[in-house]
C-alpha cells in the first residue's frame, strides 16, 4: 500500500488502490485526448489492474472503467488513498 | 429538416436510430461500432426529416477518423439529438456543453435510463433540462421506450449557443451540473462486476480469454458442421439432385448448355463441388457450404459483440499487438475481417493514426481469410486430413504476426496507445442479435450468390474459349516453377479477384496433392482479395498505398506459397 497523500503515477500506483488525478505530465495532445475521455485533474480514480510489464491499465473513474496504453497511464500523476 | 444523432460514443446511438427510423443498422456494445454514418427519414408532425446516425465522438477536436466524421458533420444539421448515457452523466456532459456552443437547436435525449434505478443513480431530469436549457427526455431505446416522447419534443428544441468556453471551464459546469442533478444512493458489487474485473486482470483474463476463445471456435465449427450434415447436404442430396438428374437426361448429358447449367459429370454422376454448373456447384458452393458457417461464426461474433467481450480482449492483447504496429482496439477489425474483409477494412477507422490503418488493412486483407475461403478451405483441405487445415491456418498466422512485425520496423512514425472505454457487461439483447444476424446473412446472399454465380459462368466462358490457357502459359514459370502447382491453378487465383470460395472449388478440380492444395489455398489467401475488398480498401487507403499495399501482397504471397512448398517437398508431403 502507497502511503496516503504520496504522489505516484497510473503505472506506478498498486492494483484495486484508490487515489486523486493531480496532473498530466505531457503536452496538449496527451492532454487533450485523455480530458475527452474523462481523465482530468480532480477526479477519483481506482487502479483495476495492469497487464505485463509495459501492458494498459485499466482504472475506474466515473463509474466508467477505462483502458490507457502504458506510456499514457505513465503521465497521469496521482495522489494516493485520496 | 436534417437532425443529427450525436454523443459519445457506446451509448446507443444506432439503436435509437433503428427505433426512430425503422432502418436497421448494424450495433455493438463496444465504441466504434459506426464508423460511417447511417441516413434515414422520419416524419415530425407530419413533415419528412432526414436523420443521420452520426458516429460517436468524445468531443469536437477529433483524434480519429470516425471522430473527425462527426466533428465536420456538426455544422450541417438543422436540428441535433444529443444522446447521452444516463448512467453516466459526468462523462457524457462535456460534449452536450460543447455541443450547446454551436447555434444548433437541440434535445438531449438521456438514453439508458431504464438501467439508472437498479445502479442507484437518481437523476432531476427537470432540474437538467433548467441547466442545459434545452428539452431533455428520458429514453431506453433498446426496450424501445421514450422514443414517441423523443419525436414529439423535437419540435420544442432550443437553440442556445452558448459562449465558447475552455476546456477546464467546461469540466467545472459539467462537476456544478452533476452535483445539482443527479445523486447516487447505493452501489452494489453486482455479479456482473466481478466477472468484469476479473477479464482485465493478467491471470484470471488470460484464462477467461483462452476459454471465451476456444469455446467460440467449437461452437462455430460444430454448428457449421451440423447445418451442412443435417441440413443443407440431405436438402441438396435429396431433393436437388434427382431434378439435376432429370434435368441433365433432358439435356442430353452433355453439350454446351448442359455444361453451363449442370457442369461435366465425375465418372459419370453430377458431383456438387467438381460439375461446376451454375446450378450444381454454382449453388451448393454459396448455400450448402458457405452460409453454413456464415451463420455460426456470426451468431457468435454477435453474443462477443453485444456482451462487452471484445474491448477486454483489446486490453489483454495490447503488448502483443504493438509487437506488430497496431495497439489493442485492432483486434476488432481483425475479428471481423475473419468474416469478411470488407467491414473489417472499413473498421480500421476506429484506429487513430494513418500508419496504423495501412498496417491493420495491410494485415486483414493478406492473412485474415474470410469466412467463405475458410469454409471452403475446411471443406476441401480437411479432406485431404486436419493437419493440413491446420498448416493453412498456421502459415497464415505466421504470416499475420511476421508481417506485421516487419511493417512495424520500416515504415516511419510510431503507433499510439490504446485508449478506449470498456462497456460494461451485458446480456445481449437477442431481438437485437438476431436483427443484426439476419442483417448479415441476408448481405451474404445478395452480394455473393449473385457473385458466385457470375464467377461460374465465367470459368465456365472462359474455359469454352481457351483464355484461360494462354494466361495458364504466360504465368507457368511463377505457378509451376516456385509454388509447384499445376499451371491451371492460375485460373483459380484470377476467379479469387470475383470470389474466394469459388477459387477454391476450381482448385478442388485439379485434383491436387495435399501439399498442392496447402500451398494453393495460402496463395488465394494471400494474393489479391476479392473486388469488394480491392474498392474498400482504395476508399480508405488512396490510390497510393492501395498500389503499396498490392505489391507487397504479390510478393509475399509468392515468397510464402514458394517457401510452404519447398519446406512440405522436403517433409515428404505430396
Amino acid at each position: 500500500m502507497t502511503t496516503a497523500g504520496t504522489l505516484t503515477s497510473l503505472t506506478d500506483m498498486k492494483t484495486d488502490e484508490t487515489g486523486t488525478i493531480v496532473d498530466i505530465l505531457g503536452g496538449e495532445g496527451v492532454t487533450k485526448r485523455l480530458a475527452a475521455i474523462g481523465v482530468i485533474p480532480g477526479k477519483t480514480v481506482k487502479k483495476v489492474s495492469s497487464i505485463s510489464a509495459r501492458g494498459p491499465v485499466t482504472i475506474k473513474i466515473d463509474r466508467a472503467q477505462l483502458a490507457l496504453g502504458y506510456g499514457m497511464a505513465s503521465k497521469v500523476l496521482v495522489k494516493a488513498g485520496g | 429538416m436534417k437532425i443529427l444523432l450525436m454523443g459519445n460514443p457506446n451509448v446507443g446511438k444506432s439503436v435509437l436510430f433503428s427505433r426512430l427510423t425503422g432502418v436497421r443498422v448494424i450495433s455493438s456494445n463496444y465504441p466504434g461500432t459506426t464508423v460511417g454514418f447511417t441516413r434515414g427519414f422520419l416524419r415530425v408532425r407530419g413533415e419528412k426529416a432526414e436523420i443521420i446516425d452520426v458516429p460517436g465522438s468524445y468531443t469536437l477536436d477529433p483524434s480519429s477518423e470516425a471522430e473527425r466524421v462527426a466533428a465536420e458533420m456538426v455544422n450541417t444539421g438543422d436540428v441535433i439529438i444529443n444522446v447521452v448515457n444516463a448512467t453516466n452523466l459526468e462523462r457524457n456532459l462535456y460534449l452536450t456543453l460543447q455541443l450547446l456552443e454551436r447555434d444548433i437547436p437541440m434535445v438531449v435525449a438521456l438514453n439508458m435510463w431504464d438501467d439508472t434505478r437498479h445502479r442507484g443513480i437518481d437523476i432531476d431530469v427537470n432540474r437538467l433540462e433548467a441547466l442545459l436549457g434545452v428539452p431533455v427526455v428520458p429514453t431506453a431505446a433498446i426496450a424501445g421506450q421514450g422514443v414517441r416522447e423523443l419525436v414529439d419534443t423535437l419540435p420544442r428544441a432550443r437553440r442556445v449557443a452558448n459562449p465558447p468556453q475552455s476546456r477546464d471551464e467546461r469540466w467545472v459546469r459539467v462537476g456544478q451540473i452533476i452535483d445539482q442533478v443527479q445523486q447516487i444512493t447505493h452501489k452494489h458489487h453486482r455479479w456482473f462486476e466481478r466477472l468484469e474485473d476479473a477479464s482485465v486482470k493478467p491471470l484470471s483474463g488470460a484464462f477467461i480469454a483462452a476459454a471465451v476463445l476456444s469455446l467460440s471456435f467449437l461452437v462455430i465449427r460444430y454448428l457449421g458442421e451440423s447445418i451442412i450434415g443435417y441440413g443443407m447436404d440431405p436438402l441438396f442430396e435429396g431433393l436437388w439432385l434427382p431434378v439435376l438428374d432429370r434435368l441433365s437426361a433432358f439435356l442430353g448429358g452433355g453439350g454446351i448448355l448442359h455444361d453451363v447449367l449442370i457442369g461435366r459429370k465425375i465418372d459419370g454422376a453430377i458431383d456438387f463441388v467438381q460439375s461446376f454448373g451454375l446450378l450444381s456447384s454454382g449453388l451448393y458452393v454459396p448455400f450448402a457450404m458457405v452460409l453454413p458457417y456464415i451463420v455460426s461464426f456470426y451468431l457468435v461474433l454477435g453474443i462477443l459483440e453485444d456482451s462487452g467481450y471484445l474491448p477486454r480482449l483489446a486490453v489483454l492483447m495490447d503488448t502483443a499487438m504493438h509487437r506488430i504496429g497496431l495497439h489493442g482496439f485492432a483486434i476488432i477489425p481483425t475479428l471481423l475481417g475473419l468474416g469478411c474483409n470488407v467491414p473489417a477494412i472499413m473498421a480500421t477507422r476506429i484506429l487513430e493514426s494513418r500508419r496504423e490503418r495501412f498496417i491493420a488493412a495491410t494485415l486483414v486483407a493478406i492473412a485474415i481469410p474470410c469466412a467463405s475461403l475458410q469454409a471452403m478451405i475446411v471443406g476441401l483441405v480437411g479432406g485431404k486430413g486436419w493437419e493440413y487445415v491446420a498448416v493453412v491456418y498456421g502459415t497464415l498466422f505466421l504470416v499475420w504476426v511476421l508481417l506485421g512485425a516487419i511493417l512495424n520496423r520500416s515504415l516511419s512514425g510510431l503507433s499510439p496507445e490504446l485508449l478506449i472505454e470498456i462497456p460494461p457487461y451485458r446480456l445481449p439483447p437477442w431481438h437485437l442479435l438476431f436483427q443484426k444476424l439476419w442483417m448479415r446473412i441476408w448481405g451474404f446472399l445478395l452480394e455473393a450468390v449473385p457473385i458466385v454465380l457470375a464467377a461460374v459462368l465465367v470459368v465456365n466462358l472462359l474455359y469454352l474459349t481457351n483464355v484461360f490457357s494462354l494466361l495458364a502459359n504466360l504465368v507457368a514459370p511463377v505457378v509451376t516453377g516456385i509454388l509447384g502447382l499445376p499451371r491451371e491453378a492460375i485460373t483459380a487465383i484470377v476467379v479469387g479477384f470475383l470470389r474466394k470460395d469459388v477459387a477454391m472449388g476450381m482448385l478442388a478440380l485439379l485434383d491436387l496433392g495435399a501439399r498442392q492444395l496447402v500451398v494453393g489455398s495460402v496463395v488465394l489467401a494471400m494474393s489479391f482479395p476479392c473486388i469488394a475488398t480491392f474498392v474498400v480498401l482504395l476508399r480508405e487507403l488512396g490510390i497510393r498505398d492501395l498500389v503499396k499495399s498490392t505489391a507487397i501482397m504479390l510478393f509475399s504471397a509468392v515468397a510464402v506459397g514458394g517457401l510452404l512448398n519447398v519446406i512440405l517437398s522436403q517433409l515428404g508431403i505430396n
